[in-house]
């Protein structure tokens, strides 16, 4: 039997004065959909009487339209996002507000600060440029989250963390300060100076060095190891997989995202999947082993992320279908 | 900026909340009603003017909404910034003209997943990170049911709650207020390398303490 439960009920809740019975009463309650307005409402009651703390609301808007909008209505001005998605991109995505979501701010204003670190994030579709307390510049792909100490950087450290992806032009300091990259996974670069691109996704983890020197290392076989690379060098590290080391004669290609272009050497299907999911929240699926496993080579330009779709399924002569944040490669 | 014109909010939000006791029992949910009755005067300010219907549901929502952030990341500096992420997502995409349901559920929605992200990215052990990822659907796990919040939430405060006394005071003093270690060193008469283990301590408990609440 369902049990009613009034804003007395979500007022003791809230407080967290309930005994365990009549709890689980209220969180029945709250999975039905249903109740969900409802809820906020009360929760909005609840917590006008039970402030933490006064913020400074007139401060805030006033910083809110002085940073961002400078009083234009919203799509007219120009975001500093270089990769500036069309507006349906942003639609699709409203409410996929799960997962780290886009600023598309000046300066400061996506420097979450904790009071450890400062981070920097990119969202779904989305790529910006950094310039690091050290001088060096950074440039994150899609999706992706950096974040680096709040005090001595470039002093005490240079320790940054990395999931996925960013072009790192590292500054040589005076003191000869490493710049070391860490991510997830047991691996990490070192360098002191220089330029390169890093990957740290879920699928995979791959570096390429454009100039200057880096240090890889990295956990294989419980045991640790170091790897030099050199100009040209391209290290891929996938899961369940031997580090793999080639040489590119193009690590420019590499850098194409920054350029809305996607550049992809003899890659599968399934990881480009992996990067449609990771860059702009698509869900892909495919068919079957026989599509996923296709594999993709050369240059691909997408203004849109639906630009891409339809130029890697004309490629491959396969069809893509997308609704919502699904897509469907299957075979014609 | 509407010169000239006074906010209601705050004539609004005593309104509401005085006519809110005689809907208590109502056993439907009122939602329809409800948001008319609340927000209307801000939605039909946005279809005249999106700047002033924003600026009027800024001031309605901003102390709640940091208020209630600040539960979950114990951080005015990060509450503040999460609120206006959210504000500021809700402009750019003109959220105004498109959500069927009332701002204030929109809002209180966002909130709360930027600040379950926010704390999750702080304190999730990284691993565990990594084993979700071959789970396709899991790119960006979030609690389905609002129950998961309020739950996460409860640890959170018992976690800081727990803390030893002076150990809690720092961690307030350091993240809440955005106190600098030398200035918690001075007002509490300690050394900034005690500041800076009580800090460490009290991280490392929340790590530990919310390790098994992360979707």
């Amino acid at each position: 039997m369902e049990r009613e439960i009034n804003k007395e009920h979500i007022f003791d809740y809230l407080g967290n004065k309930t005994s365990p019975i009549q709890r689980k009463a209220v969180e029945d309650w709250l999975l039905d959909r249903e109740n969900e307005e409802l809820y906020y409402q009360w929760l909005e009651e609840w917590e006008r009487n039970h402030l933490q703390y006064i913020p400074d609301t007139k401060k805030a808007l006033d910083t809110f339209f002085s940073q961002t909008i400078v009083y234009t209505e919203p799509d007219t001005e120009q975001s500093n996002i270089l990769n500036s998605q069309e507006n349906r991109l942003w639609r699709t995505f409203r409410w996929a507000s799960a997962a780290v979501v886009l600023l598309t701010l000046t300066s400061g204003w996506f420097w979450r600060e904790s009071i450890m670190y400062k981070s920097y994030r990119t969202g779904y579709g989305e790529v910006a440029e950094y310039r690091l307390p050290d001088g060096s510049d950074i440039k994150l792909n899609a999706n992706s989250y950096l974040r680096i100490p709040r005090w001595g950087f470039g002093e005490q450290t240079r320790e940054v963390f990395l999931s996925g992806e960013a072009a790192f032009n590292v500054k040589h300091l005076e003191n000869h300060q490493r710049f070391v990259v860490k991510t997830i996974e047991d691996f990490e670069v070192e360098v002191l100076g220089t330029e390169f691109i890093m990957t740290a996704r879920k699928y995979g983890s791959r570096v390429i060095l454009t100039t200057g020197k880096v240090n890889l290392r990295y956990q294989a076989n419980e045991e640790k190891r170091e790897l030099e690379m050199m100009p040209g060098d391209l290290v891929t590290l996938s899961k369940n997989q031997e580090m793999k080391i080639r040489k590119t004669d193009t690590p420019e290609n590499f850098t194409e995202w920054e350029e809305s272009r996607f550049y992809f050497e003899e890659t599968q299907l399934e990881e480009i999947g992996y990067m449609l999911q990771e860059n702009y929240g698509l869900e892909v699926e495919f068919s079957g082993p026989e599509v996923s496993g296709r594999m993709l080579m050369g240059s691909f330009k997408g203004q849109t992320v639906d630009d891409l779709l339809v130029s890697i399924a004309e490629v491959l002569d396969i069809s893509v279908a997308r609704k919502g944040d699904k897509v469907l490669f299957s075979d014609k | 900026m509407l010169k000239g014109e006074d906010y209601t909010g705050e004539h609004m939000i005593s309104g509401s909340a005085s006519k809110a006791p005689d809907r208590m029992d109502r056993k439907e949910p009122v939602m329809c009603n409800e948001k008319e009755d609340s927000e209307w005067v801000i939605r039909s300010r946005f279809s005249e003017s999106p700047k002033a219907g924003f600026e009027l549901l800024f001031h309605r929502y901003h102390k709640v909404l940091c208020s209630h952030a600040v539960r979950f990341v114990y951080s005015r500096e990060v509450a503040e910034d999460l609120v206006s992420d959210v504000f500021c997502r809700f402009w750019k995409t003109r959220a105004y003209e498109a959500v069927n349901s009332s701002y204030r559920y929109y809002l209180f929605r966002s909130v709360r997943n930027e600040a379950y992200n926010y704390l999750k990215l702080e304190f999730q052990k990284f691993e565990k990170l990594d084993e979700s990822a071959y789970n396709i659907s899991g790119l960006s796990n979030q609690p389905d049911y609002v129950a998961q919040y309020e739950e996460v939430l409860r640890q959170v405060e018992n976690l800081v709650e727990s803390l030893p006394p002076q150990c809690r005071k720092v961690f307030l003093l350091s993240r809440f207020e955005g106190k600098k270690y030398q200035e918690i060193a001075d007002e509490l008469d300690i050394s900034v390398k005690t500041v800076e283990v009580h800090i460490g301590k009290a991280l490392d408990l929340m790590r530990r303490g919310l390790k098994n609440h992360w979707i």
